[in-house]
């Protein structure tokens, strides 16, 4: 009786002791550390822009203080940008008709080009669908920057005569402009 | 006839089309998140942490984000960072956040590191990036640094199988041995 009961004691600690590395494994020495003391915010106006109604093959400018890109006065950390572009597309139809955005700075049947230029900055940047540097230094808190956007249209769908079409008159065809922050 | 018409609309279809509409003097999307860096140290491979991210709506509507992982390139990276081996090792619950008007929302974040000896000892950096879903012409998205740095040792996970198998055995063992005892205890009763 009683070497059962001894049995029976024994597998019991038998049987807990591959369970304490399993329990140990919980307790790991993991930092997190959360940069409380940095904070950001950026403002971009105007949110909405038209560049009205446009031809094929055709360059458009806005003025080069359009756009205002602040870092928010409150912010505690100044911040890196980056800028991208997407495709174009109908608003009525997205799927039924769109421009792809050209990595080239050149125009096509069914590719437009789009740049920007930092008011003060020399030349207009081209923007793509692969993110690039928004301003080439850090922007701090309060900073401000004026920029301006061009356009070059796509080359005609389709031409009569002398005159040159896209495939759908008088519709609404959009695109998004990204501008992205991170801490510096 | 209905060939006729479809040239004719196409004839009397505009050369021109609108890109981009609505100007309107209002600012893109105002939010803003936190914290903006993350700093993780001592992770094990095998090990998995979990920290949260906090959104600010600070509009007078509700938004919903977006949160999904970007790679950097090199010259984005803090110094002797290398680019994170797999997004999938990050993961966001929820991934798409409701955040009411002027208020703030949270999302966990989780990093796992599979339990493998070439992932210890190493820094790494990713970006996390907080995306409005509703866009307007302009849009402003923001990146969230995530440093990793992995220990030197590896956790080899807890093999449940193994934990539950081992003490179910032995209990067994010390049954048999138990039965066979009283066995031989009521034999040596009966003669």
């Amino acid at each position: 009786m009683r070497l059962g009961i001894i049995s029976i004691l024994l597998a019991g600690i038998l049987a807990l002791i591959p369970c304490l590395p399993a329990t140990a494994q919980d307790s790991g020495n993991i930092t997190i550390t959360m940069t409380g003391a940095k904070d950001f915010s950026i403002n971009l106006t105007p949110a909405n822009w038209s560049f009205g109604t446009v031809s094929p093959n055709t360059e458009y400018k806005t003025d080069l203080t359009q756009f205002t890109l602040t870092v928010n006065p409150t912010s505690t950390c100044a911040v890196n940008t980056y800028i991208t572009g997407e495709d174009a597309v109908w608003a009525d139809d997205p799927s039924g008709y769109s421009w792809t955005l050209s990595s080239s700075e050149q125009n096509d049947v069914g590719m437009y080009a789009l740049w920007f230029k930092v008011d003060g900055e020399e030349s207009y940047i081209p923007i793509s669908k692969t993110e690039i540097q928004f301003h080439s230094t850090t922007l701090g808190p309060g900073d401000s920057k004026q920029f301006g956007l061009k356009l070059l249209t796509p080359q005609p769908d389709f031409t009569e005569g002398a005159t040159v079409y896209f495939s759908v008159g008088s519709a609404i065809v959009q695109t998004h402009i990204t501008i992205s922050a991170v801490a510096a | 006839m209905v060939q006729q018409s479809k040239y004719l609309f196409w004839l009397a279809a505009v050369l021109l089309i609108a890109v981009v509409l609505f100007p309107a003097m209002v600012q893109a999307q105002s939010f803003s998140v936190s914290p903006v860096e993350v700093e993780i140290d001592n992770l094990s491979p095998g090990e998995v942490t979990q920290f949260n991210l906090t959104i600010y709506n600070k509009e007078d509507v509700n938004h919903v984000f977006a949160l999904t992982t970007y790679n950097p390139g090199e010259s984005e990276r803090r110094e002797g960072r290398a680019e994170f081996p797999d997004n999938s090792w990050i993961s966001f619950s929820p991934q798409s956040v409701e955040v009411g008007a002027n208020s703030e929302a949270r999302t966990e974040v989780t990093v796992t590191v599979p339990p493998n000896q070439k992932w210890a000892g190493k820094d790494w950096e990713i970006w996390l990036r907080v995306a409005p879903e509703e866009r307007e012409f302009l849009v402003v998205n923001y990146y969230i640094r995530l440093l990793v740095s992995t220990g030197e040792e590896v956790e080899a996970g807890t093999n449940m199988g193994l934990v539950i198998g081992i003490p179910v055995g032995i209990l067994l063992v010390a049954c048999v041995v138990y039965y066979f005892h009283f066995r031989r205890k009521a034999r040596h009763l009966i003669f």
